[in-house]
């Protein structure tokens, strides 16, 4: 069963393309690690399909519900055309007054706000009037069916997402961590009678009863009351795991979990990793440790300038890459 | 006992009882100012952290002119200026021009401490929170405002400590807090008592703030 299905994700920041056309999909188990060069959109690509950045097109469907479709704008960067307007005929004429300009249109609020700034770098104002968008590619222009907040935040419940700096809560205890949304954040559960929907948030005690059972999981029982200043990173990031797998996530991303590690804690992560991944959680991983991706991996995607590249069995991909890129990447990495 | 004894027991009485007088009135005036300013400040602070940009600009600008004149200025300010330009301010007694000035003061002082407060938190904890499936109110609410109330709690006791010692400057307009009382009863009966007395007032009263102050600190010490 497929659990995350991503098709043709574009991503921007202002005009730099950071994701290209990604497409790929997940079953539920699968263990899918993305590797490639830093700067690559490893990183966005988890942001994105945790909704902490928009995509400008494409689709996510998560759990067989499609989530986002197809946001699409113009193509970016525009072309517009301005002209001087001199009589209201001459509008359809193309003129040689015509002056074309290369608007950036990385959000929409931002488009007039990018054009009155075109406007006035022109210094005698000639060109008034914007009369016609001439888009070389011509794109259809459909304006944020992008979900609102509430929706996002539901569907937002399906994923889980391990930072690379953990982002523990500093001013809870480990346990009140791990407690803390479950106690929140009203989830849709069936009722005694299974069969309406009714939101709810659990109790505490119930709460209190899975963190200690994910505590034990991860082997952190006897630090349930410690404070976050006072355990180690590796112990962080452990914590970090436990509290996105108390919200029963369908999918547990991680972003470069070992690499604000000292080398001597990675391992303590990456076993917690390896034993989730025995319990059946599916899980997206981002990580430079290429021999842990090759151990633990069903699937790997090599991910360079904003581009899927290679993507395949793990051993495959890791040991005989076919493209190019992916080849000096694996030297580079291998040889260290 | 003779007359002489019997008049200075009475001033010695009157003494402390009008000294009692700007006791209250100073005490008045710090928790007046400190009820009203802490959540206006919270407002101002929204203000200025807000992306609306006239309302940002609105309360940077009102900040930066509040932070920018000396509280005594402004305190006649508001007492006299509405008069002078013609309005009719019956309706504001001199007590109530202290207590406008003085939580306007307060209100930019403090929004300042907040917005530093709040402006210091990382985005990987509201980010935390969110993709925990918290909404933006439990996330600020929740993660946000207890990290910052740790955080601004000492530079809030020292701004707290000079509200009290700035309670003085209210006799610009003649309102009778303690300093003013005292000075007043020094000159009629040539005693230099009373204005110790104030000054061991201000000991003890600062003293006590600075206890309360550690102690708020030390119940969050074990969390870093
Ligand atoms: N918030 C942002 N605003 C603007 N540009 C951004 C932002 N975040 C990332 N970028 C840009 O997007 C591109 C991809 O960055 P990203 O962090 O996704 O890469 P990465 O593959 O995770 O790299 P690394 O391995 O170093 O973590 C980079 O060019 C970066 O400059
Ligand atoms: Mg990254």
């Amino acid at each position: 069963m497929k659990v995350l299905e991503v098709k043709g994700v574009n991503k921007y920041f202002g005009s730099n393309h950071v994701l290209k056309d990604v497409s790929f999909s997940m079953e539920k188990g699968e263990v899918l690690a993305i590797i490639g060069s830093s700067g690559g959109g490893k990183t966005t690509l988890l942001r994105s399909l945790t909704f902490l950045e928009r995509i400008q097109k494409g689709t996510i469907e998560i759990g067989g519900e499609s989530i986002i479709t197809d946001i699409e704008k113009e193509k970016k960067p525009s072309k517009y055309i301005w002209k001087e307007i001199e009589s209201k005929k001459s509008k359809n004429n193309k003129d040689d007054n015509a002056v074309e300009l290369e608007v950036d249109l990385s959000s929409t609020n931002k488009k007039t706000c990018a054009i009155c700034n075109k406007l006035n770098s022109i210094k005698n104002h000639k060109f008034k009037k914007l009369v016609k968008i001439e888009d070389k590619e011509p794109t259809t222009v459909t304006l944020s069916s992008y979900p609102k907040d509430k929706e996002l935040r539901e569907k937002r419940l399906k994923m889980g997402l391990v930072f690379q700096e953990f982002n523990l809560f500093p001013h809870k205890t480990v346990v009140q961590n791990l407690m803390m949304a479950p106690m929140l954040v009203k989830k849709s559960m069936s009722d005694d009678s299974g069969i309406n929907v009714v939101k709810v948030a659990i109790t505490e005690e119930q709460a209190r009863e899975k963190a200690l059972e994910v505590l034990e999981q991860v082997g952190l029982s006897d630090k349930a009351d410690a404070y976050p200043c006072e355990i180690s990173g590796g112990q962080k990031q452990r914590v970090a795991i436990a509290r996105a797998l108390c919200m029963n996530p369908e999918i547990l991303c991680f972003d470069e979990p070992t690499s604000a590690l000292d080398p001597e804690l990675t391992g303590e992560v990456l076993k917690v990793i390896s034993s989730l991944k025995d319990t059946g959680v599916t899980m997206l991983i981002v990580t430079h440790e290429i021999m842990f991706a090759r151990e633990i991996a069903d699937t790997v995607i090599f991910l360079d300038g904003g581009r899927i590249l290679e993507m395949g069995d793990a051993k495959t991909v890791i040991d005989n890459p076919t493209e190019e890129r992916t080849k000096e990447f694996m030297n580079k990495i291998l040889k260290g | 006992m003779n007359i002489l004894a019997l008049v200075e027991k009475l001033s010695f009485l009157e003494i402390i009882g009008r000294l009692g007088e700007g006791f209250l009135s100073t005490l008045a005036i710090f928790g007046l100012t400190l009820v009203l300013a802490l959540p206006l400040g919270l407002l101002v602070a929204f203000g200025s952290m807000s992306r609306f940009k006239p309302i940002k600009w609105l309360s940077r600008t009102l900040v930066w002119i509040i932070r920018g004149t000396p509280l005594i200025l402004q305190i006649i300010v508001i007492f006299y200026g509405p008069g002078l330009i013609g309005w009719d301010t019956s309706f504001l007694s001199r007590f109530g021009a202290v207590i406008l000035a003085f939580t306007i003061n307060y209100a930019a002082y403090f929004s300042e401490i907040y917005r530093g407060g709040i402006e210091s938190m990382p985005k990987g904890q509201y980010e935390a929170a969110y993709l925990l499936g918290m909404t933006k109110y439990q996330a600020f609410t929740k993660v946000i405002i207890p990290q910052v109330y740790k955080r601004i709690l000492p530079p809030m006791g020292n701004e707290i400590i000079t509200l009290v010692k700035d309670t003085s400057l209210a006799r610009v307009i003649a309102v009778g807090e303690i300093i003013m009382v005292a000075e007043e009863m020094s000159n009629v009966y040539a005693l230099v008592w009373p204005l110790l007395f104030t000054g061991f007032f201000y000991l003890a009263f600062n003293g006590m703030l600075t206890l309360l102050f550690s102690y708020l600190e030390k119940r969050n010490s074990r969390w870093a």
